[in-house]
């Protein structure tokens, strides 16, 4: 009987059954599940898709802008070089077509040389700023006078102001060294950039230049001001931004690439510093860079011949002289204010110490052989009261016993009489400052040197008298003492003959005393009196 | 070198007194020095040597003609009972005989009167010198 199905059969079949209905259901259910996460997974991708498009955009227009500032750049790089190849080209053709006059012609060279220049100094800008975006921009560090430096500058912009109008002042703190390490070329530029911007962006008022220096971290700090346009807040972010002047209508105004600012401050930050800037719109700009030496001097390179005078570097400081002589006194004031020194005289080592501690002098110069108190004991007592100024030795005994005793004493250096010129300026420019500033026609000073000459001849005939009475007296104390001056005397007027006699005799009376030069000196005294004899009757005619 | 450090200023005259305290603050402020400083005063012999004795003074600026004495004799004081304190001379007589006396017993300085601000920083910084080595 087939309707006979067994019943544990049917069992069988109703289990299997509810099996497979789970499986299928489970199987379903992990079917929803992946498209629910394959949704999601295509939303993601669709959100994903957004974005990237939005970046792409973004890019897009980023590169859009950067593109028209590049063309910008470019449209006015071609008028900043276009307008100087103009001129060039114009000038030069009109010289090759012969219509301009001598003087026409003249001024078209001139004008030919400076857009020439500047186009160089553009190519270089483009330059510059490719090798800062490369970051193949170095700087070199050579030693390098920094007062050389700005003086030219300060030449250089006293003259583009005063054709605008405009006060120039350069101030430096006094403690400005004299030569820095560093990279001058790339120093200058910066300089050049900020007191151009201030020259071509002022129409009245002033341009100045301060420069200040920490010896700590050997920083030094540029500042230059203006009482120009000014620049607006909204616009100093920009500032330093290549290809970007604060008004695009800045660049047809003003002219100028747009790059100056960029590169001087990659510049100024290659070199360990930076340049800041704060502004005022109408009231003016101020620029402050600064820079790391790699190493800062005192001491300059300094003269060593009398030939190039007319350019040795006035001296800055106020020296006291401690000398007795009267023509001595006259002959180192003259050297003294011929390198624009101040100086006040003390005629022994008693009111020489006295006036030390009394005043601020930055430098003594002090005799040795002087009635009252001489030098060695007037710088005994300045050195034992803690007296630091440097005090120098002026001379006739130059031994090499002599030269230890003042150091000893506590001398910082000696100078020989007659005073070699070049000596005496070297040896005073390693203990004063370069003045910076003042404008000085060097050294010249041939007049005084004349009435010096010819007062000093007159005086011969009395020396020539006290020499030959002492000899009589047999007082070896004086006729040392005139000996002594003489010596000083006739070596800084160049008495050759005189000279050598004096010092001869001197050396014999220092060394052998006074019966030794009973002999010579008549011929001496002669000698002076001939000397002083000429001179009155030349100057009788 | 101690962080405290007593400076006296010893001189009949107040204004005296006052003008030296206020150019030796001036020094002190233009100098980075790493101490500080606390200024006594006396008018005259006899005060000094209180304070002297009551204080530790590590500088002392002596005026050299006081009413009950000489600064001199107050530098012999100071150098035979207190060896640690130093002494700068002040006076409007830089005779050799005042120089010479001072030189002798031990100074690190010698101000004349009119002050000078170079002199007074000299002294000060001879002070921090001799007393930081």
């Amino acid at each position: 009987m087939p309707d006979m199905v067994p019943k544990a059969r049917l069992e069988r079949a109703k289990a299997a059954r509810q099996e497979a209905e789970l499986l299928l259901e489970q199987k379903s259910r992990e079917l929803y599940e992946k498209n629910q996460q394959l949704l999601a997974l295509s939303a993601q991708l669709e959100q994903k898709v957004i974005e990237r498009t939005t970046e792409l955009e973004k890019a897009r227009d980023e590169a859009l802008a950067a593109n028209k500032l590049k063309s910008a750049f470019l449209a006015n790089m071609s008028h900043e070089i276009r307008t100087p190849l103009t001129a060039i080209i114009g000038f030069a053709e009109n010289i090759e077509a012969g219509i301009l006059s001598e003087q026409e012609t003249e001024a078209g060279i001139t004008n030919i040389i400076s857009n020439g220049r500047h186009l160089l100094t553009v190519l270089n800008e483009i330059l510059d700023i490719s090798k800062i975006e490369s970051g193949e921009l170095t700087v070199s560090n050579a030693r390098f006078s920094l007062n050389q430096m700005l003086d030219e500058i300060g030449s250089i912009f006293k003259g583009f102001c005063k054709d605008k109008g405009l006060h120039f002042d350069i101030h430096l703190e006094e403690n400005i060294p004299l030569e820095i390490s560093s990279d001058a070329t790339r120093l200058r530029q910066i300089l050049m950039n900020l007191l151009g911007n201030a020259v071509k962006f002022t129409e009245q008022g002033r341009i100045s230049l301060d420069v200040k220096y920490t010896p700590d971290n050997k920083q030094l700090a540029f500042i230059v001001r203006d009482t120009g346009i000014g620049i607006a807040t909204s616009k100093l972010k920009d500032l330093f931004k290549p290809f970007i002047q604060a008004d695009s209508s800045i660049s047809r105004k003003f002219g100028g690439t747009g790059l100056g600012l960029s590169i001087s401050q990659n510049l100024a930050r290659l070199m360990d510093g930076d340049i800041t800037v704060s502004s005022t719109v109408n009231k003016g700009s101020e620029f402050a860079l600064t820079i790391q030496c790699k190493d800062a001097f005192y001491d300059t390179e300094l003269p060593t011949d009398l030939s190039d005078m007319a350019n040795w570097k006035p001296l800055h400081g106020s020296v006291l002289m401690v000398e007795d002589n009267e023509m001595n006194q006259l002959l180192i004031s003259q050297n003294l204010a011929s390198v624009g020194l101040e100086f006040h005289i003390e005629e022994n080592g008693e009111s020489g110490y006295q006036a030390a501690l009394a005043g601020e002098y930055d430098l003594v110069l002090m005799d040795i052989q002087m009635p009252v108190m001489d030098g060695k004991e007037a710088i005994n007592i300045l050195r034992a009261v803690g007296y630091n100024t440097p005090i120098i030795a002026l001379t006739a005994n130059v031994m090499p016993e002599d030269i230890a005793e003042y150091k000893q004493l506590g001398f910082n250096a000696w100078l020989s009489k007659p005073v070699d010129r070049v000596k005496f300026y070297r040896t005073l420019a390693q203990y004063l400052p370069v003045q910076i500033q003042k404008n000085h026609g060097g050294v010249s000073e041939l007049d005084i040197y004349e009435k010096l000459f010819v007062q000093f001849k007159v005086s011969l005939a009395q020396y020539a008298t006290e020499l030959e009475s002492a000899i009589k007296q047999q007082d070896a104390d004086v006729a040392e003492r005139v000996l002594h001056q003489l010596k000083g005397l006739c070596g800084n007027f160049s008495l050759d003959d005189l000279s050598k006699q004096v010092t001869m005799l001197y050396s014999d009376i220092r060394n052998k005393g006074i019966a030794e030069i009973i002999a010579t000196a008549p011929a001496l005294v002669e000698l002076m009196r001939q000397y002083s004899e000429e001179q009155i009757d030349a100057k009788k005619h | 070198m101690q962080k405290n450090i007593n400076f006296l200023i010893v001189d009949d005259v107040d204004t005296t007194r006052e003008l030296l305290r206020g150019l030796i603050q001036s020094v002190l402020n233009n100098n980075n020095f790493k101490f500080q400083v606390t200024v006594f005063q006396a008018a005259n012999a006899t005060q000094t040597k209180q304070v002297l004795e009551k204080n530790t003074i590590h500088l002392a600026f002596l005026d050299i003609e006081l009413p009950d004495g000489s600064g001199l004799e107050l530098l012999r004081h100071i150098k035979a009972e207190y060896s640690d304190c130093k002494a700068v001379m002040v006076s409007g007589n830089a005779s050799k005989e005042n120089v010479l006396a001072s030189v002798e017993v031990g100074v690190l300085g010698f101000i004349l009167k009119p002050f000078n601000y170079l002199r007074v920083e000299e002294a000060i910084k001879n002070f921090v010198k001799k007393s930081s080595s």
